[in-house]
């Protein structure tokens, strides 16, 4: 019976969240009416746990209800993409060998799904020749780069493909290629755009 | 809140920042002293775009689990830790800092190109928007100013920086030899295959009026066409600037003994993950261990939003109990929280 009120509680606060989704205009005059920095910040916080709750309810149902509430629940969770990964992550104790498997698949898959969604959106920019020039300040230590859109893409791009933390190795490669001319910059682009890592990351 | 957290918005009585006096805060929570040392460029009422003070003004969302005592005491009760603040513009400050147990030293101004933290009174001219042509950016006019060195033996620098900013440059020369790949900052060892001996006006017309120990026909290793660099004696021991060096409280061979106890060292000058994380970490060995000797660096050009208001705010605003524990986990939040804000304000650098 817990399980089942668990459940329907779930159901219920999901149905709640819906029919109180706020309008684009709600959104729009929260933003405007925050009256420091630190209340945006904490604005982006509520709505993050806002925007969570329906997911961790779902995995309490997927973890703790009888085998047909478990089925519905990874059926919900299933379809929630990025959204369902938080309380997946999170999920600890032992699991059914089956939705364990499942669960690890449901990650590593929808982080491949965000990282192609995220190299398609970087491909588009590497186009982008659009200057984007940091300011000049009295005293900085060395110019900074002249960059566009296109090199901080390229910047990215590299850093999403190698997916390691920050490495002196990879600064130092990153600061190469901002020292570069435009032209090479073009071509180093051009060239990475155009090998098979970046082709397959793409299809 | 955190389970192992005490009631919110405990009603204790406080002290102000310096008492020693037992407060109802004691023992269960513990102090923590953020000391901030500000370089010659970037401090408040210089150039430095917001104080810790006016972030956190900004920033820091208080309540009852978060209070504000002052603008240079906070208190956590979700962390267990009342926050102190002090700050200086003072080398000697600073050096004394380094060698204080227990406490979180930031510093906030130039890297001078990995040749290490440096002091003065004032780097730019406001109502001019300039340089100020002074000593200071290298050895210093006194005790409280100039360079704390903790950079490779060897830095290569475009030459106009030394005749901006008017200091006596102590470059190398020819007579010296070559200098070894290993003792050279990273930016520089891409061009040691094109090092040339130049005299000093074949470098820059000004160059000679500010070498220290120059003689007629000396040569000093240059590279670069544009503008040309010259190859400056730097280090971290054994420097001219002793004992204004890393190599005077630390040694790497009795790294146990070492006099640079600060528990963390935040640098955040320009880059010093390339120019400062190697010879601090790896070279003199300055290891972290246990709950000591943390030490945190800039990934690039650490243009403005300058770090430190958000790495002090990061600090603060933690919100898991800390008190009496490692201060890993509220470091480690803080590396993120710092990025994001970073990353907020359209900043190209991290705090790693």
């Amino acid at each position: 019976m817990r399980i089942k009120a668990s459940w329907i509680a779930m159901l219920t606060l999901v149905s709640q969240c819906a029919a109180q989704e706020p309008t684009q205009t709600d959104i729009a005059q929260q933003i405007r009416q925050q009256p420091s920095s630190g209340r945006a910040e904490a604005l982006g916080g509520k709505w993050l746990e806002e925007s969570r709750t329906a997911a961790a309810a779902a995995a309490v149902v997927w973890r703790t209800g009888d085998a047909a509430e478990r089925r519905k629940a990874r059926l919900v969770l299933n379809e929630m993409e990025e959204a369902a990964l938080p309380p997946l992550l999170k999920t600890e104790g032992d699991l059914d060998p089956d939705e364990q498997i499942w669960r690890l698949t449901m990650v590593v898959e929808t982080l491949g799904e965000l990282r192609k969604s995220a190299a398609v959106m970087l491909d588009h920019q590497l186009s982008n020749k659009q200057p984007a020039p940091l300011p000049s300040i009295p005293g900085a230590e060395g110019k900074p780069p002249a960059r566009r859109v296109c090199d901080e893409a390229y910047v990215l791009m590299s850093r999403l493909a190698t997916a390691g933390p920050l490495s002196e190795a990879v600064l130092s490669k990153m600061r190469q290629f901002q020292r570069l001319p435009e032209s090479e910059r073009d071509a180093k682009i051009q060239r990475a755009r155009q090998t098979t890592a970046w082709r397959s990351l793409l299809r | 809140m955190s389970d192992h957290s005490p009631a919110s918005g405990v009603g204790a009585s406080r002290a102000p920042v310096g008492a020693s006096s037992f407060t109802a805060l004691s023992p269960l929570y513990e102090t923590r002293e953020l000391k901030i040392a500000y370089g010659i460029q970037f401090h408040p009422g210089e150039s430095l775009d917001a104080t810790p003070q006016q972030y956190l003004n900004d920033h820091l969302n208080l309540s009852n689990d978060l209070e504000k005592v002052s603008d240079n005491e906070y208190i956590n009760h979700l962390q267990g830790v009342r926050f102190t603040i002090e700050e200086t513009t003072s080398k000697q400050q600073f050096i004394n800092w380094l060698m204080t147990p227990d406490i979180h030293l930031i510093y906030m101004g130039h890297a001078r190109y990995g040749r290490g933290p440096c002091f003065g009174a004032r780097g730019i001219d406001k109502a001019k928007n300039t340089l100020i042509q002074t000593e200071d950016w290298e050895e210093g006019s006194d005790p409280i100013s100039g360079i704390f060195r903790m950079g490779y033996p060897y830095i290569g620098i475009e030459v106009s920086e030394v005749i901006e900013h008017g200091y006596t440059a102590n470059p190398m020369k020819e007579s010296e030899g070559r200098p070894a790949r290993a003792d050279c900052d990273p930016s520089m060892r891409g061009y040691l295959g094109s090092l040339r001996p130049r005299t000093p006006e074949q470098i820059h017309p000004e160059l000679a009026a500010h070498l220290r120990n120059h003689t007629t026909g000396d040569k000093y290793w240059s590279y670069g066409s544009g503008g040309i660099h010259i190859v400056h004696h730097a280090g971290w021991r054994n420097t001219l600037s002793n004992p204004s060096e890393l190599g005077t409280i630390h040694d790497p061979d009795d790294p146990d003994n070492t006099q640079m106890k600060c528990r963390v060292f935040t640098h955040l000058g320009c880059t010093t993950f390339t120019h400062n994380y190697p010879v601090v970490r790896k070279i003199a060995k300055w290891t972290h261990s246990g709950n000591e000797r943390y030490a945190y660096w800039t990934t690039d050009l650490s243009y403005p939003p300058h770090a430190v208001g958000p790495w002090v705010h990061a600090l603060i605003s933690y919100n898991q109990w800390n008190a009496f524990v490692s201060w890993g986990p509220s470091l480690d939040w803080a590396v993120q929280r710092v990025n994001r804000s970073i990353r907020a304000g359209h900043g190209t650098y991290r705090v790693i």
